[in-house]
């Protein structure tokens, strides 16, 4: 009891505002939950009943307890999938997340041309992460791919197959999303504005240096956009497949394999208990994600 | 509080669920594809004149820019010409990527098109058929000689279920795949499809072959096809295939064609082998890199002179000539199913006009017409002169008729005979690193166990 | 300290150079090459074109009815990223304002919905649109589009309206303001930000979706963009110059769209500001 009536303290929110405000809260909820009931209950249930079963799809589904886990732990592709997922991860969070905050502290100065930069960095996202694939796929190619033709003009024997050849092919799948992080910039950058510019004058009035703003003001104060962003491209990660399909298809041997893959493999074989046994695993590496970064970066607290 | 939005939400999910389950016997505001009989829309004042058209829509994506329409648009027009005033089918384009789940979700709703084209063929045999959704073809082929007498023996043996009943129409025509070569570079005397393999990969000596590793690996999985037939009783294990897929490849007949086939990527590949998609392939060919690429006979048409804007490097496809592979080996898959099937729950009027239509596909104009559009063979056909005649007119075409005889093998492409995510994914996953020497060919054999055991095992 | 700042500038703006290459060239790559004959492309890939045809394209409109295809995607993505940022933005309102039982499981319910895998969400989808009689109607996938970008859209508008400083609501409420109130003439302007990113998102998402826009419609005249493309890529395509068309159509259109929206968008950012 003392606990929760330190918590309480700590977080302080009008408990009696919102016993009153209960019949909004819920009405402003309702459109939400209706969607997800009728787009995603079914789909999320069926996922993880069905990955206790050996299903084909359409016949009825028989109960064969953690068959499906078993098989999948002990399946090379999926402990290497785990194991890129990781890096992937990892570079995500700290190059991708690290990148797109860059350019949002620059566009938040105002350089000349921010407004420039912020529309076309856009752009990577206003096409499909298929037809994204694709480009990148011919960026990549040996034979008339740019990379490739701009490395010849120094070096005229050069010849890396990028995307079939160990160990770049892991590599060139990161480039094709490291650097696309406008969503991390956009959402960076409107947290930044909200910051209120007393405080920017207060901690100019006590000497601060521009570093110092933004280092002990103005990324502590981000760090919600921060763990959105983190969480966002994370997601992104264990959810990626076009970028992979299309380009390596998980290959060569294992190095690109992803989670996703395996799942689609699955559907091909008519596995859909193995491959929802697939999904579990992704849902759960999302919720450990969620989890660990809204605890990282203290995102339920407010400012101010 | 707690308690009751959890109990609420339950709620809604039992809800949902029952709707999602419980819908199938509804009647449905709109009118899906293909299951519209005039009936309904007629009215009254419609259903006093007898010899009213029967009609009917079915989706189809060999429509549009699709290289399929070219020949099936005008021949369901001539369809249409035919039975005018009594048959009539509309086409309704739709994109081919995704045109398989559509048939899944319509069959789920019991609202498949009255002819249905194709299909994924697992679903077919595993779902759609033994769960009735097909009308069964065999008392019409019985009564319909004329159709049946030129369906494919293996072909109606595999579509010929255990009680007799047949739902998807086996084919008539047979497309064996051999490859093509470009005689400005390399000119054999021999007949190549008389030669054993290691004769022929001896007249080949250091020409280029174009391989597509990535992808499916496609091009270099039909030259391993060859392979395996080569070898000792490899046409035997390729069929194996077809009863259940095959799952074990630590065997001499897979490896020792792999061998060879690793020793064709590292001696005989064009440079831009690894790593090449069909396109990349297909383009070393047409610009004189290579000097064989393995292919499907529809290839022709790129041969063509309408297409000579795309030849580069001194390549004319006037040069090109086809051949079936070494041991009269052809590739092509006859114990399959068709390309059509009639849903069990269209109306008998739609049947009837669905198996005119069939009728129509299977009468000789047809085949012939279809034989010249596409290219292939009807081993049961007697061809008419004009057809000979006509089908000369093509190079390689007529290359691969002259040595499609009696005494020709079919071999079943690998890539039909593993588990779909095998051939799909792990296949060609596996291709770079087996061209570049990082995986010998044991372990490439390992390797597709392995996946192919993970792929089946529940 | 002057040449500190001639350094800052100097990196802010190779920073600013460097997003605009990586994001413009790639695209503007793939335009160029378009314009190129096969042998082009293959042997100088980065020479300019030698003469522009528009051949191609004058076919493709001649052919088929784009400007409907564009209208059909216009309304469908635009439809449902409207209504859905309405929806999701009061359902992040309250998760990210309020605490409430539930609140916890309802945050996680929403945001996983991001990682179901789409094979599950066919069937019940499917049969859903066939029973509301949407089946073959645009309208149908707008309705689905609805749920399209729940997982992102709570995401980022928790976080922005997390980011409006609550002494502004308690203020309000001390004014007498109502619930309502406090919701639409105080956060949602001040989260205007993290509403753009959101609504450009699900904007952008919806205008590209492909899978159950063909799983859908059939009649060309409910046919939206993406899938009106996906009838020019075929598997056996092999001239490097059809390649490069058929991606210049399927990216230009959303690339166009997006030119001239964004300024629109900004502006109406900016006033909707004032107006709060």
């Amino acid at each position: 009891m003392n606990a929760i009536r330190r918590r309480w303290a700590l977080r302080p929110r009008a408990g009696r505002l919102e016993r009153a405000n209960y019949k909004w809260i819920y009405l402003f909820l309702l459109p939400t939950v209706i969607i997800f009931v009728l787009f995603y209950a079914v789909p999320i249930v069926q996922v993880f009943v069905t990955s206790f079963t050996r299903w084909d799809g359409f016949t009825d589904p028989e109960f064969n307890g953690l068959r499906n886990y078993i098989n999948m732990f002990t399946n090379s592709a999926f402990l290497q999938s785990l194991k890129n997922l990781f890096l992937w991860c990892l570079v995500a969070a700290v190059f991708h997340v690290g990148f797109g905050t860059l350019v949002a502290f620059v566009l938040f100065y105002r350089p000349r041309g921010w407004k420039l930069t912020r529309a076309v960095f856009m752009i990577p996202n206003v096409i499909s992460a298929a037809a994204w694939a694709m480009i990148y796929r011919f960026i990549f190619n040996n034979d008339f791919g740019v990379l490739n033709t701009i490395i010849r003009f120094f070096d005229p024997d050069f010849n890396v197959q990028w995307f079939y050849q160990s160990p770049w092919a892991f590599w060139a799948v990161t480039l094709t999303w490291l650097f696309y992080a406008v969503i991390v910039t956009l959402v960076v950058l409107g947290d930044l504005m909200n910051i209120p510019s007393e405080l920017g004058e207060a901690a100019r009035l006590d000497g601060a240096t521009g570093w110092q703003f933004i280092r002990h003001i103005q990324l502590p104060l981000c760090r919600g956009a921060i763990g959105t962003s983190v969480i966002v491209s994370l997601t992104a990660r264990i959810a990626m497949y076009e970028q992979i399909s299309l380009t390596t298809a998980g290959g060569p041997g294992n190095d690109t394999m992803s989670l996703s893959i395996l799942l689609v493999n699955g559907i091909l074989d008519y596995r859909y208990g193995y491959a929802n046994a697939v999904g579990v695993v992704m849902f759960l590496i999302g919720l450990v994600i969620l989890f660990v970064v809204n605890r990282l970066f203290r995102m339920d607290e407010t400012d101010y | 509080m707690k308690k009751k939005l959890t109990a609420l939400l339950l709620a809604c999910l039992m809800l949902a669920t029952l709707a999602a389950c419980g819908g199938t016997g509804d009647p449905v505001a709109s009118t899906p594809a293909g299951s519209d009989s005039p009936d309904d829309s007629a009215g009254p004042s419609g259903s006093d004149s007898p010899a009213e058209v029967i009609e009917i829509t079915i989706p189809s994506y060999k429509t549009g820019e699709n290289v399929g329409a070219v020949f099936f648009e005008p021949q369901v027009e001539r369809f249409n010409e035919l039975y005018e005033g009594q048959y009539h089918i509309t086409l309704e384009s739709v994109p081919q990527d995704g045109f398989n789940d559509r048939l899944k979700q319509l069959a789920q709703q019991d609202m498949l098109p009255v002819l249905v084209q194709g299909g994924d063929v697992d679903w077919m045999a595993n779902i759609a058929f033994p769960n009735g959704m097909a009308y069964d073809l065999s008392s019409w082929l019985d009564e319909t000689p004329a159709v049946k007498d030129l369906l494919l023996d293996d072909g109606l043996a595999y579509c010929t279920n255990e009680d007799g009943t047949i739902y998807s129409l086996p084919l008539a025509t047979v497309r064996p795949t051999g490859f093509f070569y470009n005689s400005a570079m390399w000119n054999p005397s021999e007949d190549l499809s008389a030669l054993s393999m290691d004769e022929f990969l001896e007249v080949l000596g250091d020409q280029k072959i174009a391989f597509s590793t990535a992808e499916n690996g496609w091009v270099a999985a039909l030259f391993l096809t060859a392979l395996i037939a080569a070898e000792d009783g490899g046409i035997e294990w390729l069929q194996s295939g077809v009863e259940a897929k095959i799952t074990d490849f630590n065997n001499d007949i897979f490896i020792n064609a792999v061998t060879k086939l690793q020793a064709l990527l590292q001696n005989n590949a064009a440079s831009n082998s690894i790593g090449a998609a069909y396109a990349d392939a297909a383009n070393a060919f047409m610009s004189s890199q290579a000097a064989l690429i393995s292919n499907g006979p529809w290839m022709s048409a790129d041969f063509a002179e309408a297409n000579s804007a795309n030849w580069r490097n001194g390549f004319n496809g006037a040069d090109v000539r086809a051949s079936l592979f070494p041991g009269q080996v052809g590739i092509a898959t006859t114990s399959c199913f068709g390309e059509w099937w009639i849903s069990a729950s269209a109306s008998e009027e739609e049947i009837e006009l669905a198996l005119a239509f069939l009728e129509f596909v299977y009468s000789p104009e047809e085949l012939e017409a279809y034989l010249l559009a596409e290219g292939g063979d009807a081993p049961k056909l007697d061809y008419s002169d004009d057809f000979r005649a006509q089908q000369g007119e093509t190079q390689v075409l007529a290359d691969l008729a002259a040595d499609t005889t009696e005494d020709t093998v079919f071999a079943p492409c690998i890539l039909d005979m593993i588990p779909a995510s095998v051939a799909n994914s792990d296949f060609g996953r596996l291709l770079p690193s087996l061209a570049d020497g990082t995986y010998s060919p044991a372990e490439f054999a390992e390797w597709m166990t392995d996946a192919a055991v993970a792929a089946t095992t529940e | 300290m002057k040449l500190k700042k001639g350094l800052t500038r100097t990196f802010m703006y190779a920073i600013e150079i460097f997003v605009i290459v990586i994001s413009a060239f790639p695209i503007l790559w793939v335009i160029m090459s378009a314009f190129k004959t096969n042998g082009e492309i293959l042997t100088n890939p980065l020479a300019l074109p030698t003469s522009i045809t528009l051949d191609t394209f004058a076919y493709l409109f001649e052919a088929y009815n784009f400007p409907l295809y564009f209208l059909n995607s216009l309304l469908a993505a635009g439809v449902s990223t409207v209504v859905s940022l309405l929806f999701y933005s009061m359902g992040a309102y309250v998760i990210a304002k309020f605490k409430f039982p539930g609140r916890q499981l309802l945050y996680i319910l929403f945001t996983i919905t991001l990682l179901v895998p789409s094979h599950s969400k066919t069937q019940p989808i499917f049969s859903l649109v066939m029973q509301l009689g949407l089946y073959d109607s645009i309208w149908g996938v707008t309705f689905v589009y609805l749920s399209m970008g729940m997982a992102m859209s709570i995401f980022i508008l928790k976080a922005g309206f997390m980011a409006v400083p609550k002494t502004l609501d308690d203020a309000a409420i001390v004014d007498g303001a109502s619930f309502l109130r406090v919701f639409w003439r105080i956060n949602l302007p001040l989260a205007k930000n993290a509403l753009t990113t959101a609504g450009v998102l699900m904007f952008l998402n919806n205008w590209n979706e492909y899978y159950f826009a063909s799983l859908l419609t059939v009649s060309d005249s409910q046919r939206t963009l993406p899938i009106a493309l996906a009838f020019f890529t075929s598997e056996f395509s092999y001239n490097y110059t059809q390649l490069f068309s058929a991606l210049t159509v399927v990216i230009l259109p959303g690339i166009l769209l997006y030119a001239v929206a964004q300024e629109k968008v900004q502006v109406s950012v900016a006033t909707a500001g004032i107006k709060g």
